[in-house]
């Protein structure tokens, strides 16, 4: 009787799940969910280098702004997408003041994070925020609707 | 009386010679001391979990008592519980601390682990790659 039980709420559970369910996880804390994140947007026929994100940061941006204020100031935050980790693309973050030509370039309160031009097709629509917990604090992908499985420590992934 | 020579020090030096089951650098100690101060909690506990793509991972929590089969460490003013299903994979492991601007994390160099995550965050050790290999 139990056992019909939870494999029916077993069922029931796995037709309602969220896509790509590796990538998120439940222990993120209300401030790092999307609302509260800066996102890639995915591209309009019209994109143009510069064009702004639709949802903005809380904790991404005052991060940066601390940075900037301790020494970093005009930095921008790179997203590029390096071969490598576990599932076979991993994200890599560094701080840049230089932007190329074929950069994409996400604005937001007067922090910029830039992504080049071919990394952008793997994180389309993606958040990134700066995720705070006990172990560690860092800049991370939140959510990245072009990538399926991955790493459940977020910094690899696999795409469609 | 060679014996009761021998047992004063054993027992002056017993306690210098007994290895903790975690180390600490300066750095991991006080990020570890200001943790607990902003909450007024009197320890840490150090676990590890089964995830990630190489086995387990470490999980740290504030904790407010120890429990019965806790090792506690106690190193350059701080507390640390060790969970005992967490004790055999980590003991000997040294805990760092680093800060950078893009991350600052707590860095474990443990020398049980056969194998690492790319990211570094999962971890094996023996005893885990026999049970993870006959599960498979």
């Amino acid at each position: 009787m139990l056992l019909i039980c939870r494999f029916a709420s077993n069922r029931i559970r796995s037709s309602y799940s969220i896509p790509c369910p590796g990538i998120f996880s439940t222990q993120l804390s209300p401030s790092s969910l999307s609302i509260t994140s800066i996102t890639i947007a995915a591209p309009s026929p019209n994109q143009r280098l510069g064009s702004s994100p639709a949802i903005y940061a809380a904790i991404f941006v005052p991060r940066l702004k601390e940075l900037h204020a301790k020494g970093d100031y005009g930095k921008m935050l790179r997203l590029s997408v390096e071969t490598g980790g576990c599932s076979g693309f991993q994200y890599a973050f560094l701080l840049d003041n230089e932007k190329n030509s074929d950069d994409r370039v996400f604005e937001k309160d007067g922090v910029e994070l830039v992504v080049d031009n071919i990394s952008y097709d793997f994180v389309k629509g993606a958040t990134v925020d700066y995720v705070e917990e006990l172990i560690r604090s860092a800049f991370q992908v939140v959510t990245n609707p072009s990538a399926v499985g991955g790493c459940s420590c977020k910094s690899s992934f696999m795409v469609k | 009386m060679a014996s009761s020579v021998l047992k004063a020090a054993a027992e002056k030096v017993g306690p210098s010679v007994r290895k903790q089951a975690l180390s600490l650098t300066d750095a991991a100690a006080s990020r570890i001391h200001h943790l607990l101060n902003l909450r007024q909690r009197p320890f840490l506990r150090l676990g590890v979990k089964a995830r990630g793509c190489n086995g387990l991972s470490y999980t740290l929590n504030y904790a407010d008592e120890k429990g019965k089969f806790d090792e506690l460490v106690e190193d350059k003013g701080v507390k640390i519980l060790i969970d005992p299903k967490a004790l055999m994979h980590v003991i000997g492991t040294k805990m760092d601390f680093v800060d950078d601007s893009l991350k600052s994390e707590f860095v474990f160099i443990n020398p049980n682990s056969k194998g690492q995550c790319g990211c570094g965050e999962s971890f094996m050790t023996s005893s885990q790659n026999a049970r993870s290999g006959a599960g498979q």
